[in-house]
């Protein structure tokens, strides 16, 4: 990128500002013997153009909105329009968070993100067993469309965009979101939205699993096909490194893994014949911000240029926007403290920085006490000002991909690309990425990253400030907690006997041997359980019928 | 009441069919109380209506035992057997401690009566099992299971053990499972009494039987010609065929006798691996015992000879559990 | 030789965040404890039969679903009809503070809570069991 005769001048140049180095840190040594980033990429002292040498500004950065896409995927970047501020948030009742949801529009978010409790997430309905103590308690309960209507009544949904963090019956919940909709009167080809709909990330790291892998990734098919065709503007897929970062991996294996896992259902979905130019433009992603400010941003940029070699070169995307690669991101969870729980407004800012320098689509930051419970109204509020006042009063919005260029941030950037490719090709000598999963590689190497990470802040080596220095004695949880009407479970049980009184149970017992009809075919089940939402089959009841045709997973443990 | 250190309690409960008792009794003779399997077995009246089964399903580790187990129970639960499952996973050399996760693939069985699953850590023990397996397992079967399923990790260079313990041994293999079937020790393809391939839905599983085919027809021809079967345990695909090869081998055993050379070298193992348990124990203490100057001092044969009456002293430092 | 110190670590309720549990475990392995790990998703009787089946001196409980109030009673309700006697108890995850009293008086013996250093669980351990670890 550089003339070569300046380059070497500056290579000398560089020898002779090492030695006058040395001889100054005889007398003022460095803090640390080592500097490195927490995926364990040594950092140099200075960076200079000698560390990039290598790159070719148009064929490794570009100019943004233009292959590969280093630089961002718009021309104009947050100039046009910001970043969206999407909070997720759910809990209890569908009542108490459609009043949540319509109170975040009017303090100027822009998005709704819905978190579902874990029954529902999990395929059961809230008087089954195993849903004793969890209705309501991480997200909403929905049982059956009647709750989906609640939870979004008053809501106009050709003017939001919703994301539901969704997987294992991402099918149903996003037919109850059809369905809702189209009582709405509004047409499904305007609907706007996300759903996760990321199974393998669930294997790897999250845990709400249902079928087998098979199984699954041919529901998560079902929907690509289905999507592409009926809900154009929908995005219906949202690849996840978000919760393998959460469960202890490094920046570098969130990119790889993630990445991964996308090529892993492309793979699927060009094997169904899909359009790999549609697929493309439906595929979007989902990372973390964690406290490395360079290497996350550095993270970002290296995604994008990933995806976009990826989807152009192996896959043979010939449509430009195939290539692109969107994503959402949230501050990291797994960074917030329980101790001294103010501390992690100022974490959440600066992760909230990497992404916007990162370029991300939307952004969630997280309040400062979810590392003791829901939040509170008054903590989602800071950390949704925080975004705010990142967007309209620091400036960094005003121009794209500001650090583009700075000899340090450029070279972690290839750095990232290049450790991030060393685990993809792993992952494909062992034939992609559900044989990786289905060994437990992936699993074993996010494991001992976290032990690795877990034993580095035990000893000191990691600080935490609040945690291992700074601390002042006892001084959790000083914050006023959230807490989950603890009735929601009984009422959420009450409605769904009423339901079960009320529909008409005939058509539900058709709907639900059809869909198991057609789990054993090849058929898209989509329209099957479209059908059934109608007739308010519930969750549960279908997800059970899936049950019985795919059976159950079970972890693999590597540890 | 610890019912660990009152072994009448223990016996008389057990005897009732308590399974608290069985797995306490289990944790002492795991910690070297043979004696305790003995007795039990001479109070309780072992009128056992059929013969013990004793199943040994070995591999590397990825190649699904555990689902594979896991889908077997069925089979065997409902044909009104009582199922009881070793898990075995290694001891870490360097902490002594263990990550016993097998069992999380049968843990629907957790609540089911007829179903008793125990991990089991390999210890002090060099062999692919811990010294007192045979002692729990005799004391599974005094309890009353039917039949006795004994998972271990079989890679490479662990030895036979499980062989010898096992009525009937299933090697697990899986496909493209890295240098394949070379990496076993030749001994283990030798004495598989059936092979699985699972996850036979992968690239490479007819490449596999191709070379276990190969294989077998160079060793000498014998009357149980161990078959090979495909197997996707995640689906339950061909685990019908496994549970019938499995019965089909057993009347092979009763029939030929064979099952009495088995139930030797279990009895052969079980004094091996109890004598080692108390040899080793024995031998430690004295060697931790020995000062400097006894070290420096003491030959090869008078050192032989102080570990030797040490041991034969009683001195085992294996000293029964509290 | 001193008899293993056995702990079975099990994950009630439906959460799938087994980070912590999988650390603790790898962290207690390395002092030296037999850890039997149950994986996700157990009911409290699949849990109370398990720690039984497996002889254990100690169960730790990991949760962040904030189903603990519910769960962790009908556990060690189990444990009492069962007669399990002895058997420790610790728990961990997402648990408000307010709520670590009433588990206490249930007979939950110790309650960790987010950031607990894994060297201080095997200390809590090696005191509890001083010649078993």
């Amino acid at each position: 990128m550089f003339d070569i005769s300046k380059l070497d001048d500056l290579k000398k140049k560089k020898e002779n500002w090492d030695m006058k180095t040395r001889s100054f840190m005889e007398k003022h040594p460095e803090r640390m013997k080592d500097f490195k980033t927490p995926s364990g990429t040594p950092v140099k002292r200075v960076y200079t153009p000698v560390d990039i040498e290598d790159l070719e500004y148009d064929k490794s950065i570009g100019f943004p909105g233009e292959y590969p896409y280093t630089r961002g995927i718009y021309p104009t970047m947050y100039r046009g329009r910001l970043w969206t501020m999407r909070q997720y948030a759910g809990f209890g009742s569908a009542e108490e968070t459609n009043r949540r949801y319509k109170y975040l529009l009017e303090q100027g978010q822009t998005g709704l993100s819905v978190a579902f409790d874990l029954p529902t997430q999990i395929g059961y309905d809230s008087d089954a067993p195993l849903s004793v103590g969890e209705v309501g308690k991480v997200g909403v309960a929905i049982d059956s469309l009647r709750d989906m209507e609640v939870l979004f009544g008053d809501i106009p949904l050709d003017k939001v965009s919703t994301s539901m963090t969704i997987n294992s019956t991402a099918m149903i919940l996003l037919a109850m979101y059809i369905a809702v909709a189209e009582k709405q009167g509004i047409d499904r080809k305007v609907l706007r939205g996300t759903i996760q709909n990321d199974i393998l990330k669930e294997y790897i790291a999250r845990g709400t699993y249902i079928y087998p892998p098979k199984a699954s990734m041919r529901l998560t098919t079902d929907i690509l096909e289905y999507t592409a065709t009926n809900l154009p503007m929908w995005k219906p897929i949202s690849i996840s490194g978000y919760h393998m970062r959460e469960a202890g991996a490094t920046a570098a294996q969130e990119l790889a893994f993630t990445i991964a896992d996308g090529i892993e259902y492309v793979k699927h979905a060009v094997s169904r014949k899909l359009d790999v130019n549609i697929l493309g433009k439906q595929i979007s992603f989902f990372f973390a911000a964690h406290n490395d400010v360079f290497e996350e941003i550095a993270k970002f940029r290296a995604a994008r240029r990933l995806w976009a070699k990826i989807m152009k070169n192996e896959f043979n995307a010939s449509n430009p926007d195939a290539w692109k690669l969107r994503f959402h991101t949230q501050t990291g969870g797994s960074t917030l403290t329980a101790q001294q729980p103010n501390n992690n407004i100022i974490r959440v800012a600066y992760q909230a920085l990497a992404a916007v320098l990162g370029g991300t689509q939307s952004l969630h930051t997280n309040s400062r006490d979810e590392a003791l419970s829901l939040p509170t109204e008054e903590s989602v509020m800071i950390a949704l000002r925080t975004q705010q006042i990142l967007a309209y009063e620091t400036g960094v919005a005003n121009t794209a991909d500001p650090l583009a260029g700075s000899y340090y941030v450029e070279s972690l950037t290839d750095e990232m690309e290049k450790q991030a490719k060393k685990y993809i090709d792993k992952v494909k000598e062992m034939g992609g990425m559900l044989n990786a999963i289905e060994e437990g590689y992936v699993q074993r190497e996010i494991h001992e990253s976290a032990y690795k990470y877990q034993k580095e802040w035990e000893s000191g080596k990691r600080v935490i400030v609040g945690v291992n220095k700074y601390t002042m004695g006892e001084e959790k949880q000083k914050l006023g907690i959230m807490r989950v009407d603890p009735d929601v479970e009984r009422k959420q049980i009450e409605k769904l006997k009423k339901l079960k009184k009320e529909r008409d149970n005939g058509s539900i017992k058709k709907d639900l041997d059809e869909i198991k009809r057609a789990a054993e075919t090849d058929e898209n089940l989509m329209p099957f359980v479209l059908k059934a939402v109608h007739d308010y089959a519930t969750v549960g009841e279908i997800s059970n019928a899936l049950r019985e045709v795919f059976g159950e997973y079970r972890e693999v443990i590597e540890l | 009441m610890d019912l660990r250190s009152n072994v009448d309690t223990l016996i008389d409960r057990f005897k009732d069919g308590d399974k608290m008792a069985l797995a306490k009794a289990m944790t002492l003779v795991e910690n070297g109380a043979s004696e305790l399997v003995d007795r039990i077995k001479s109070e309780k009246n072992m009128k056992s209506e059929s013969e013990p089964w004793i199943i040994g399903i070995t591999g590397a580790p990825g190649v699904g035992k555990s689902t594979l187990i896991d889908k077997l129970i069925d089979p065997f639960s409902t044909d009104n057997k009582r199922v009881f499952v070793f898990a075995v996973d290694p001891t870490s050399k360097l902490s002594g401690g263990a990550i016993l996760g097998d069992r999380v693939r049968m843990q629907r069985y957790a609540t089911n009566d007829n179903v008793f699953i125990r991990s089991v850590a390999t210890r002090g023990s060099n062999g692919g099992v811990s010294y007192h397996l045979i002692d729990m397992i005799d004391l599974a079967l005094a309890f009353g299971y039917d039949i006795v399923i004994v998972e271990t990790v079989g890679a490479g260079q662990i030895d036979l053990d499980i062989f010898d313990i096992s009525d009937t041994t299933v090697l697990v293999l899986m496909p493209e499972q890295g240098d394949g079937i070379q990496t076993y020790k030749a001994g283990m393809t030798e004495m598989a009494d059936i092979f699985v391939i699972n996850k036979a839905d992968k690239r490479g599983a007819d490449k596999m039987v191709e070379q276990l085919r190969v294989m077998m027809s160079t060793r000498a021809v014998r009357k149980w010609q161990s078959p090979i079967l495909k197997v996707i345990s995640t689906e339950n695909v061909g685990i019908d065929i496994l549970v019938k090869e499995l019965k089909r081998h057993r009347r092979y055993l009763l029939s030929s006798k064979k099952i009495k050379d088995r139930e030797r070298l279990r009895k052969l193992m079980k004094v091996k691996g109890n004598m080692l348990a108390k040899f080793e124990a024995s031998l430690s203490k004295t060697l931790e015992g020995l000062s400097n100057e006894e070290l420096d001092s003491l030959n090869r044969h008078e050192m032989y000879i102080r570990i030797l009456k040490n041991f034969l002293d009683g001195k085992e430092g294996e000293d029964e559990c509290q | 030789m001193k008899r293993k110190l056995r702990v079975l670590i099990a994950k009630p309720g439906l959460d799938g965040h087994d980070r912590g549990a999988k650390v603790v475990a790898h962290a207690l392995k390395d002092a030296g404890i037999e850890v039997i790990y149950t994986g996700l998703r157990q009911t409290p009787l699949q849990i109370v039969n398990t720690a039984i089946q497996e002889d254990v001196d100690v169960i730790g409980l990991s949760i962040l679903s904030g189903a603990h109030m519910r769960l962790f009673p009908e556990i060690m309700k189990l444990l009492k009809e069962k007669k399990t006697a002895g058997i420790l108890v610790f728990a961990g995850g997402v648990i408000p503070e307010d709520d670590i009293p009433k588990l206490n008086e249930i007979g939950i013996q110790h309650v960790f809570t987010p950031g607990t250093p894994t060297d201080e669980v095997v200390s809590f351990l090696k005191n509890k069991f001083p010649d078993r670890v």
